[in-house]
């Protein structure tokens, strides 16, 4: 017999109604709240950034590929990770089905990341992804997104998600998506083959840019939680009967599950 | 000026995180129901030509009129976006079939637990219940020019023309 309170069907929809009302205002609200972000200025962008592709040498009017809007996964592939952040491929796991839609209505969406191109093609491949992937290797974009950080600014305290943090030390929850008691970013690192300072110089955010008469604009950033809508797999798990339940990462990449 | 504004949107970003938060706790704390058998019926995602005819239809928790007799008429189907006029007749063309009988499924999704052997119904979402589920909403949300749509503008993933 089940601990968990039960009900009738009809005690079930009293329930559910009263709760209609209020995921009502919710959906209202974040449509409101998807307006002021159009509202925000667009910053236009004036430095020249490269980036290796698929396709070659490119610069950041050639990262829309003939759209009028590019946004950018900041995906946590530093240098010196042996494979990409898991936690990332769970989020990219979720994308790499859309893209192909969201291309055909004037976004392009992709990832961006600091490990050379060779890096995030094996990777890729193995992830069996076909999203545009961009390697920022050398370059400042990343750094001017705040998506990453030089060991120097680690050690003095970065900004990241519009917050100043103390010069750096061991955290457990350091920029994560999801409030997560255990180690999330030490497991995180072991699972990158890196070191947790090594790992946390890079951190997970999207951008959002628009292209209009030959110029590049900035128009818009969000890191940590700010991604939680953006993480497919936890609107589902918001609806499900034990919710989010997590005590630690509880994920791997999808082919590092046995049978 | 923009990290003025980009500050000042935080803070209601952040509300409706938390709020999203105390929603999902909310959701758990429905009563859990054993149910009955005619599955896609009992969960109000499958219709029959009689209940669309009569106005029987109990969708997304509201009870609809009968629907119009003649199958001319364009209505708006219960998708969890708010796009289009054109989205009924179009959905149904792109599905083979016409309006009536398109509308007589509708989406929505159920959640399950099983316990002890026993099965029971969590909770059931529709309409624009399922936008957060929705994956590429999130993300044009966040673009430049946010979800910017007159008509339906997707279509199957193999029918866009490279």
């Amino acid at each position: 017999m089940t601990t968990h309170k039960t009900g009738t069907r009809e005690q079930w929809v009293a329930g559910r109604l009263q709760l209609l009302q209020a995921e009502k205002e919710l959906t209202r609200r974040s449509d409101e709240v998807a307006r002021q972000r159009q509202e925000l200025p667009w910053v236009r962008i004036d430095k020249t950034y490269r980036f290796e592709t698929d396709e070659g040498s490119a610069s950041l009017p050639d990262l829309f590929r003939g759209r009028s809007q590019l946004l950018v996964y900041h995906y946590m592939f530093g240098p010196d990770y042996t494979a990409g952040c898991a936690t990332c491929s769970t989020i990219a796991d979720g994308f790499n089905g859309f893209v192909v839609h969201l291309a055909n209505h004037d976004v392009t969406l992709m990832a961006v990341s600091r490990a050379p191109l060779a890096k995030l093609q094996a990777y890729k491949r193995r992830m069996g992804w076909t999203f545009p992937w961009a390697s920022a290797v050398g370059g400042e974009f990343n750094f001017d997104f705040s998506a990453s950080f030089t060991e120097q600014q680690q050690r003095e305290g970065i900004e990241y998600n519009y917050q100043r943090e103390a010069a750096w030390q061991r955290r457990n929850n350091e920029g994560f998506p999801t409030r997560m008691t255990g180690d999330p970013v030490g497991d995180n690192a072991v699972m990158t083959g890196t070191d947790v300072a090594t790992y946390t110089r890079e951190r997970p955010g999207m951008s959002a840019f628009a292209l209009e008469g030959g110029v590049v604009y900035h128009t818009y950033s969000t890191y940590a939680r700010g991604l939680d809508a953006l993480w497919g797999m936890y609107p589902w798990l918001d609806r499900a009967p034990k919710g989010r339940n997590e005590t630690g990462v509880w994920w791997r990449r999808h082919d590092e599950y046995k049978g | 000026m923009w990290l003025a504004a980009r500050l000042e949107l935080l803070k209601p970003e952040k509300e409706l995180t938390r709020r999203s938060d105390e929603l999902a706790r909310q959701r758990q704390e429905l009563p859990w129901v054993s149910f009955g058998s005619d599955f896609n019926g009992d969960f109000n995602v499958w219709f029959s030509e009689q209940q669309q005819r009569e106005g029987g239809i109990e969708y997304n928790y509201r009870r609809e009129a009968p629907a119009p007799s003649h199958g001319t008429e364009t209505r708006e189907p219960d998708i969890p976006s708010r796009t289009t006029p054109d989205g009924a007749t179009l959905f149904a063309s792109m599905s083979g079939t016409d309006q009536a009988t398109y509308t007589r499924e509708r989406p929505g999704m159920s959640a399950f637990t099983l316990e002890d052997g026993v099965v029971y119904h969590t909770y059931s979402a529709y309409a624009r219940g399922l936008d957060g589920l929705w994956g590429m909403y999130q993300w044009l949300d966040r673009a430049p020019k946010g979800r910017n749509e007159t008509g339906v503008w997707f279509r199957r993933r193999d029918e866009y023309t490279a």
